[in-house]
C-alpha cells in the first residue's frame, strides 16, 4: 500500500518559444499524409499518356494542371508526392512505434532487473548495433522481399536497439531516485513500479528519441524504396519516385528532384522538432 | 608601493533569467608583496572579480561595464587584447580551483610547464627550457622533477597537481598571483602545505597575492589584509588582525561566528547565518544583507550604506559603523 | 587494455556470425534462385535436379554447417549467376570500394572537422550560423538523392564530370562527395559541439592565463582534446560509410562490393551475398578496433588504465 505520490521529477516546464520552423516543415507531411489520395488533384493511377513529361508550372511549357510536372507515365508529380507522403507517414509512424514498444520493453526490463537478463539483452543490442543500419536494412529487405510490411518490419528491427540502450540508461538513473526507492521499500511489485514511476519519467526521452527516429525512418524507407527493396509499384513512395526519375535527368529533372526535397524537409523538420523537444523537456541539457 | 588599484569595477553578466551586475562597484588596492584575502559565499562575485581582473570573462555572457583596474598605473580594462595577453603570465598569473580540470589531461606536465617557460621574452634556448622546467618543478617541491617530466596530470595526487599549476603560473615571475579557491579541492593537510608554499614563493619574489576563498581560517594564516564580499559588493575590509578580532559588519561577524571553534564551550551550537543570499535579479533596495541582519533597522532597509572608516584599519559599509565612528 | 580489446574482438566475431546467420536463413526462406537459373520450360523434375545440385534440398542447419566450414577456409562457393567463385568476385571489387570509402572518409573528416573547428572558434558569427545550417540540412538530405542531384547538376547540365563508372579522379569526385555527405555534416556538428565544450574548460582557461596566444590555444590545446571525442565518432562513420557505399555504388555503377551485393540480392545469389556480408562486417569490426586503438593513443588516460 503506497501513499507515495507518483514522483514526477520536475514541475512541467511551460513550453516557451513555439518551434515554427519544424512545424512548418512537417505540416505538409502530416496534412497530406492523412489526406492521402483524397487530397490529391489527380488520381495516381491515371496514366495520361498525352501529358507525359510535362514540366512544372514555373517553367516554359508548364501548366497549372500539373503543378510540379508529370512523370514518364503522365502521372502528376504533385499528386504522387501527396500519396507518397501518406506512405512515408504510415511506414515511419508504425515502424518507429513498433521499435519503440520493443525497445522500451527491453530497456526497462534490462535496466530494472539487471543481472543475467540485462547482460544478455545488452549483448544482443551491442551485436546488432555492430552492423551498419543501412546494411542491415538492405539485407533484411532483400531477404524478405519488398513491400510495405517488410519495410515496417525492417525499420522496427533496425531501430529498436537505440531505444533499448537509451531507455536502459535512463532506467538505471531513475532507479536511484528517492521516489523509486520508496516504492520498492513500500513493497510495490516490479511491474507496478515500472508502470507508475518509471514510465512517466521516461516519457520525455521516449518522445525525443521517437521524433528523431521518425526522420531517420523516412530516410531509411526512401533508401530502400529507391533500391527497389522497399515499397513496390503500384504503391508510391518518395524513394521510388526518385528511382523512377533517375533515368530522365536530362529530360525531366523534376521527377527526381521534388521527392528529395520532400524527404529533406521532413527529416529536417523531425530533427529540429526532436532537438526542440529535448531542450524543453530535459532541463539539464544546454542549448548551443 | 601600490601594485594593483581596482576602482569601482562593475561586471555585468547575462543569464537566462536576466542580466545583473555580478561585480557591482568593487574597489580595493594591493601593495607590492602584499597578500589580500577576498572572502565570500558562492555567488558573491569573487570569482567574477578575478576573471574581470585578467579579462577572461565568458565572451558572450559577461562584460566589464564600468570601473578601472590599474596594474602599476596601467588600466587593464582599456588595453587592447594583444597587450593584455602579453601581461598574462608575465605580470599577472592565476591559479584555478581544481587542478585536475585546469591541467590539460592529454599533455605531460613537463610540456605544460615548458610551454610557460617558453613564453618568456627573450625566448630561452631549448636546453635552457628544459633546465628551467626542472628548476620550476623543484621550486614547488615536486620530488625528482627530472623523472616526472613525462608524467601526465592524472598520475599525480591532488596536492602535487596544484603545485604543478602553481609552477606553471609563476614560471615567469609575475608580480601578482590571483588564487581562486586554490585549496578547495584539496584535503586539509595538503591545504596547509600548499598555502605554506604560496607564502614561501611570495617571499622569494616579492609577489603580491590575491587569495579568493570562502574559508576565513585560511585567510587568517596567509594574508595581510582581507576584504569581505557579499552580493557583488565589498562590505568590509581591513587588516586581518583587526577584522578577525573586531569585526564591524554584521555579515563578517556572522561568518566568524559560524566557524566551529575548538576552544569554545563544549555544547555550544553551531551557528548558521539565517536566510539565504539574495537573488541577484531582485536585489533589495538598501543594504543587501539587511534581510538576514539581526541588527537591521530602517536606514539599512531604505538605502545602501556608504563605507565608514573603522578604527584599527579598513572600512565597513554599515550604518551602524557610521553611528559608532 | 588488452583485455578490453580482446572482448571487443570476440563480440565483433559474434556479431559477424549473427549477421551471416540472419542473412543465411533469410535468403533461403525468401526467394529461390533456382527459378532464375533454369529455362522457363523446365519441368518440376528439372527444378528438383537443380535444387539438389545446388545442395538446396538439405536441411537448413546442414547447409549452414557446410557454409561455415567452407567459409573458414575462405571458400564461399561459386556465384550462382556468374559462375565464378564468390571470393574471386569479392577480390576483384574490394579495391573499388576501398578507394571510394577511403576518399569519402578523408573528405568528410577534413572538411567536416575543419568547418566544425571554424564554427566553434567563431561562435555566434555568420560563419558559425552558416556552418550549422549546412550541417543540419546536410544531414537531412537523403544521400542517394544528393548523388542524383549532383549527377543532374554536374554531369548532365554542366558536363563537368562523367555520369557513372570508375576511372580517374573525375570519376571519383561525385561518388566520393555523395558518400561523404552525411558524414561531413555529422562531423561538423560533432566537432563544433565538442570544441565548444573544450573551449569552456578550465585547462583552456589556464592556457590563456599563461599568456599562450589564442591561435595556439585553439590549434594545440583545444583541438587535441576535441580530437579525442571526434575519434569515437570516426568509428561510427566507418559503419555509415560502409552502409552508404552500397547505395552510392549502385547509383554510380561503381564496381565495388556494394554494387555486387545489391545485384546479388536481386538475383538471390547466395554465395555472393554471404561473401559480401561477411566481408563488410569483418571490415567494420576491424575498423572499430583500429579506432579504439587510436583512441588509446590520443588519450593517455586510457593507455595507462586510468579508467576502470
Amino acid at each position: 500500500m503506497e501513499s507515495v505520490a507518483v514522483g514526477v521529477l520536475e514541475p512541467r516546464r511551460r513550453f516557451g518559444r513555439v518551434p515554427w520552423l519544424p512545424l512548418v516543415l512537417l505540416a505538409p507531411l502530416v496534412v497530406f499524409g492523412i489526406g492521402g489520395k483524397h487530397v490529391a488533384p489527380h488520381a495516381v493511377t491515371a496514366f495520361n499518356l498525352d501529358a507525359t513529361l510535362q514540366p512544372p508550372v514555373f517553367m516554359h511549357g508548364g501548366a497549372w494542371t500539373h503543378l510540379l510536372g508529370s512523370d514518364p507515365l503522365g502521372r502528376d508529380t504533385f499528386s504522387l508526392l501527396i500519396v507518397g507522403a501518406r506512405t512515408s507517414l504510415i511506414i515511419s509512424v508504425v515502424g518507429v512505434a513498433l521499435a519503440g514498444a520493443v525497445g522500451v520493453l527491453v530497456g526497462v526490463a534490462a535496466g530494472s532487473r539487471r543481472g543475467a537478463l540485462d547482460e544478455a539483452l545488452m549483448r544482443i543490442v551491442d551485436m546488432q548495433l555492430a552492423v551498419p543500419p543501412i546494411l542491415l536494412a538492405v539485407l533484411l529487405a532483400g531477404a524478405l522481399g519488398g513491400g510495405l510490411r517488410t519495410v515496417i518490419a525492417t525499420i522496427a528491427v533496425a531501430f529498436w536497439p537505440t531505444y533499448a540502450r537509451i531507455v536502459r540508461g535512463e532506467t538505471l538513473a531513475l532507479k536511484q531516485r528517492d521516489f523509486v526507492q520508496l516504492a520498492v521499500v513500500a513493497g510495490s511489485g516490479q511491474v507496478r513500479i515500472a508502470r507508475k514511476h518509471l514510465l512517466p519519467n521516461l516519457l520525455s526521452s521516449i518522445v525525443v528519441v521517437g521524433t528523431l527516429q521518425l526522420g531517420a525512418a523516412v530516410g531509411v524507407e526512401s533508401a530502400l524504396s529507391f533500391l527497389g527493396l522497399g515499397v513496390q509499384a503500384p504503391n508510391t513512395s518518395w524513394g521510388l519516385m526518385i528511382s523512377d526519375g533517375k533515368g530522365y535527368l536530362d529530360t525531366a529533372w523534376w521527377v527526381a528532384t521534388f521527392p528529395g526535397v520532400a524527404i529533406a524537409m521532413t527529416v529536417l523538420g523531425a530533427n529540429l522538432l526532436g532537438d526542440w523537444l529535448r531542450d524543453e523537456l530535459d532541463p539539464t541539457t544546454r542549448d548551443r | 608601493m601600490t601594485l594593483l588599484e581596482v576602482e569601482n569595477l562593475t561586471t555585468r553578466i547575462a543569464t537566462r533569467g536576466g542580466a545583473f551586475n555580478a561585480v557591482d562597484g568593487v574597489s580595493f588596492a594591493l601593495d607590492r608583496g602584499e597578500a589580500l584575502g577576498l572572502v565570500g559565499e558562492s555567488g558573491s562575485g569573487k570569482s567574477m572579480t578575478c576573471l574581470s581582473l585578467v579579462r577572461l570573462l565568458p565572451k558572450r555572457a559577461a562584460q566589464i561595464v564600468d570601473g578601472s583596474v590599474r596594474l602599476d598605473g596601467q588600466d587593464l580594462t582599456a588595453l587592447p587584447e594583444r597587450s593584455l595577453r602579453r601581461l598574462r603570465g608575465s605580470e599577472i598569473a592565476m591559479i584555478l580551483q581544481d587542478p585536475l580540470l585546469s591541467l590539460n589531461p592529454v599533455f605531460t606536465i613537463g610540456s605544460q610547464v615548458a610551454e610557460a617557460v617558453r613564453l618568456e621574452r627573450p625566448r630561452p634556448r631549448r636546453d635552457e627550457v628544459r633546465a628551467r622546467t626542472i628548476a620550476e618543478l623543484a621550486r614547488v617541491h615536486i620530488p625528482s622533477p627530472e623523472q616526472r617530466l613525462g608524467s601526465y596530470p592524472f598520475q599525480f595526487s591532488g596536492g602535487m597537481r596544484q603545485r604543478v599549476a602553481a609552477a606553471i603560473s609563476i614560471a615567469r615571475g609575475p608580480k601578482l598571483l590571483i588564487a581562486d579557491e586554490p585549496t578547495t579541492a584539496l584535503d586539509v593537510t595538503t591545504q596547509r602545505q600548499f598555502l605554506d608554499l604560496l607564502t614561501e614563493l611570495r617571499r622569494e619574489d616579492e609577489m603580491a597575492l590575491l587569495l579568493v576563498t570562502h574559508d576565513l581560517a585560511l585567510v587568517r594564516e596567509t594574508c595581510d589584509r582581507v576584504a569581505i564580499m557579499y552580493a557583488g559588493r565589498i562590505v568590509e575590509h581591513g587588516p586581518v588582525g583587526r577584522v578577525f578580532d573586531a569585526p564591524s559588519h554584521p555579515y563578517t561577524r556572522a561568518l566568524l561566528e559560524s566557524i566551529p571553534s575548538l576552544t569554545g564551550a563544549r555544547r555550544a551550537r553551531l551557528t548558521q547565518i539565517a536566510g539565504e543570499p539574495p537573488d541577484m535579479h531582485e536585489l533589495p533596495v538598501g543594504c543587501r544583507f539587511a534581510p538576514r541582519c539581526p541588527f537591521a533597522d530602517e536606514r539599512g532597509r531604505a538605502s545602501y550604506p556608504p563605507s565608514f572608516a573603522v578604527p584599527g584599519g579598513g572600512e565597513a559599509a554599515c550604518w551602524l559603523q557610521g553611528d559608532r565612528g | 587494455m588488452l583485455r578490453y580489446l580482446s572482448i571487443r574482438v570476440a563480440l565483433g566475431l559474434v556479431a559477424v556470425l549473427g549477421v551471416t546467420m540472419i542473412t543465411f536463413v533469410g535468403e533461403r526462406t525468401a526467394g529461390s534462385p533456382v527459378y532464375l537459373m533454369v529455362a522457363p520450360t523446365s519441368t518440376q523434375a528439372d527444378i528438383e535436379t537443380m535444387r539438389h545440385k545446388l545442395g538446396l534440398d538439405r536441411p537448413l542447419v546442414v547447409q549452414y554447417g557446410i557454409f561455415l566450414r567452407n567459409a573458414a577456409q575462405g571458400d564461399f562457393g561459386t556465384s550462382l549467376k556468374v559462375g565464378v567463385p564468390a571470393t574471386q568476385l569479392v577480390r576483384e571489387r574490394v579495391g573499388a570500394t576501398v578507394e571510394l570509402a577511403g576518399a569519402a572518409f578523408l573528405l568528410s573528416l577534413l572538411v567536416g572537422v575543419s568547418l566544425g573547428v571554424v564554427a566553434a572558434t567563431f561562435r555566434g558569427t555568420i560563419v558559425d550560423r552558416t556552418a550549422s545550417i549546412v550541417g543540419l540540412v546536410g544531414q537531412a538530405m537523403p544521400g542517394f538523392w544528393v548523388g542524383i542531384m549532383l549527377i543532374l547538376i554536374f554531369a548532365v547540365k554542366l558536363r563537368w564530370a562523367p555520369v557513372a563508372g570508375r576511372g580517374g579522379i573525375s570519376h571519383l569526385v561525385l561518388p566520393a562527395v555523395t558518400l561523404s555527405w552525411f558524414s561531413t555534416a555529422a562531423f561538423l556538428r560533432l566537432t563544433r559541439s565538442a570544441m565548444l565544450d573544450v573551449l569552456e574548460s578550465d585547462y583552456v582557461k589556464l592556457a590563456r592565463l599563461k599568456g599562450v596566444p589564442e591561435w595556439l590555444v585553439v590549434c594545440k590545446h583545444a583541438l587535441r582534446n576535441t580530437l579525442v571525442t571526434v575519434t569515437t565518432y570516426a568509428g561510427l562513420t566507418i559503419a555509415t560509410l560502409l552502409g552508404g557505399a552500397v547505395i552510392v555504388e549502385t547509383i554510380f555503377a561503381w564496381p565495388g562490393i556494394g554494387f555486387m551485393l545489391t545485384s546479388a540480392l536481386y538475383t538471390h545469389d547466395y554465395p555472393v551475398i554471404q561473401a559480401g556480408v561477411v566481408l563488410t562486417s569483418v571490415a567494420f569490426v576491424v575498423c572499430s578496433l583500429v579506432v579504439d586503438l587510436l583512441y588509446g593513443v590520443l588519450d593517455p588516460r586510457i593507455r595507462h588504465g586510468a579508467y576502470r
